[in-house]
């Protein structure tokens, strides 16, 4: 949990219910997002997830309760476009976000918005390209691009903003394993160089690379807790039709053999180390 | 028997373009009546390429695709390829558009020209099928769960009976337990009524569960093609291809690398997890005690 001072995004009780709806898609959510924390949150189909993005970068207003990011209020009209600039946002399907006909244009499509002069918005253009691995495909028309190339695009499209806080909505759920881990590792130093990343995701292993992890179901905030802890819950993930990470559903086989193993086994790394000790 | 026989294919988008690409290099498959074969590459290898000439979608650059014994080159045999060759694209639906799902699932038996008797028989055994309740049929898309639709959206290539089903990416976006349940139940059908399946993915953990053999295409070149577990055990080539090894695979390989080598090569999580168990059990470690 990160201290006071150090808190980007807090959500206090929110709840979120669609116009005309009276179904809650989000119930009283209390949680906070530190500067330069990653967090993953997980979920059943219909869970809340893609609703809980949109609520935390201010592109949905609470029905109850308060969403402060970096000390604004998102209620509040005046304080909307500062908070576009501070949290970006990547929706899952890429075309949705893309605006330019030539990759590198839309890539400078959000800096040139900010009027920023023009050695800056080449400067930005070239990191975000560079971060997404897609400096080669600069002058291809995005239409030209695979679905994962799109969302490589659509990412660099918001990090060229240079947002405080990167909201990503199962931003890899068309990639191919190379693309996944290649966003992964962007994500990953993005965070180590102090933005805040949310990502979304069905792939268990994926979210187990976040410092904290987010359960929701129906709508509600279940569990907020550290990777190790929330995915050795295998009674609970697996009610909800959830997994664990590989590497944790294989701990869970070994315990219903009848083995005892130490608790928090979610990586690779973590099962080599333990199966080594156990039999070297 | 042979249902699909593909020879020297290759594909060029916009030929003749500054924009040419070579999308599929001189493809040489096979894929045979009844099998469920998944289709393995990175983003932009080919695939989706490759499975548009199987219901004539596309037309080679050069070489040959046979589909249920006549080349579609042939126009007359191309045109009715839809009736037996489905295609399930990516994010399927997002094509759904009546307003019950019955309606929607109809829409391709209808075409088919059967009377409505038939259509709303093949309905209704469509959606028993895949296991969705009866009463869903009355029920208006927008109102269904993510996982619900993406089924309701394959029920309606299935409910036209086709001979061989192509699925691009059918679980994509999907919660692990019904992206699961989407793959059982496909896997199900094809043994009962023989259909043919190719499953395109990337998630070879798929592939290692559900498909006979696994075809590897990087770059439009076939890299590679045989029964799922040498291909999937064939990490560097995988690699190569930007594809990722399944999990037990890989564990299997660190196991070795750190001098504890497993009888045989696991494919599933199931399969490591049994190994395991022999060799715990042999080196002392009962169960109970194989703690630190």
């Amino acid at each position: 949990m990160p201290g006071p001072s150090n808190i980007l995004i807090e959500l206090e009780s929110v709840s979120y219910a669609y116009p005309g709806s009276k179904f809650a898609a989000l119930q009283d959510i209390s949680a906070c997002v530190g500067r330069a924390e990653f967090i993953s949150v997980i979920g059943p189909n219909g869970s809340g997830k893609s609703t809980l993005a949109r609520v935390m970068a201010g592109l949905l207003l609470t029905s109850g309760g308060r969403v402060m990011i970096n000390g604004l209020d998102t209620a509040r009209p005046e304080s909307r476009q500062e908070i576009r600039r501070n949290v970006g946002l990547v929706m899952q399907n890429p075309d949705n976000q893309l605006v330019a006909a030539v990759v590198e244009e839309d890539v400078a499509f959000g800096p040139e918005n900010l009027g920023l002069p023009s050695a800056e918005v080449f400067r930005r253009v070239e990191e975000a390209l560079a971060a997404v691995g897609l400096s080669d495909m600069r002058s291809r028309p995005p239409h030209m691009l695979s679905g994962g190339e799109k969302q490589r695009l659509a990412i660099a499209g918001v990090l060229a903003l240079k947002p405080l806080c990167v909201v990503l909505d199962e931003p890899t759920s068309m990639l191919d394993p190379f693309g996944r881990q290649e966003v992964l590792q962007v994500l990953r130093s993005l965070s180590k160089s102090g933005t805040a990343v949310v990502l979304i995701t069905h792939h268990m292993d994926e979210a187990a690379c976040a410092d904290r992890v987010w359960l929701l179901d129906k709508g509600c905030l279940l569990f907020d807790a550290e990777p190790a802890a929330l995915f050795s819950q295998f009674e609970l993930l697996h009610e909800l039709g959830l997994t664990s990470t590989s590497a944790g559903e294989l701990a869970y086989r070994l315990v219903e053999q009848g083995f005892t193993l130490p608790v928090g086994i979610v990586t690779m790394e973590d099962m080599v180390n333990f199966l080594c000790r156990v039999l070297k | 028997m042979p249902c699909i026989e593909v020879e020297e294919l290759t594909h060029v988008y916009y030929p003749g373009t500054p924009l040419e690409i070579v999308a599929l290099r001189d493809i040489e498959l096979t894929v045979y009546d009844g099998e469920f074969i998944a289709l393995a590459g990175s983003a932009g290898s080919g695939k989706s390429t490759l499975v548009q000439h199987f219901n004539g979608l596309l037309l080679p650059t050069a070489g040959c695709v046979k589909v249920l014994g006549r080349a579609i080159s042939d126009k007359q045999h191309r045109q009715q390829l839809w009736r037996q060759v489905g295609l399930v694209f990516q994010f399927p639906e997002r094509q759904i558009f009546s307003n019950t799902v019955f309606e929607d699932i109809a829409f391709g038996p209808r075409n088919l020209g059967w009377d409505s008797t038939t259509v709303s028989k093949q309905v209704k055994d469509t959606v028993a099928l895949v296991g969705l309740p009866e009463e869903i049929l009355s029920a208006d898309p927008r109102t269904l769960s993510g996982g619900m639709l993406r089924r309701v959206a394959i029920c309606g290539v299935l409910a036209m009976r086709p001979r061989i089903l192509i699925m691009d990416e059918p679980g994509a976006g999907l919660e692990p337990a019904t992206r699961q349940l989407i793959l059982a139940n496909i896997k199900e059908i094809q043994a009962q009524h023989g259909m043919t399946v190719i499953l395109i993915t990337h998630h070879l953990e798929d592939a290692a569960v559900f498909a006979e053999r696994v075809a590897v295409l990087h770059q439009g070149v076939l890299l590679s093609i045989g029964p799922t577990r040498e291909v999937l055990s064939q990490t560097e080539l995988l690699h190569r291809a930007g594809l990722k090894a399944p999990f037990a695979v890989e564990l299997a390989q660190r196991l070795s690398q750190e001098g504890i080598p497993l009888p045989s090569l696991p494919q599933s999580i199931e399969d490591v997890a049994q190994l395991l168990q022999q060799l715990l059990q042999t080196n002392g470690a009962r169960p109970g005690g194989a703690s630190l």
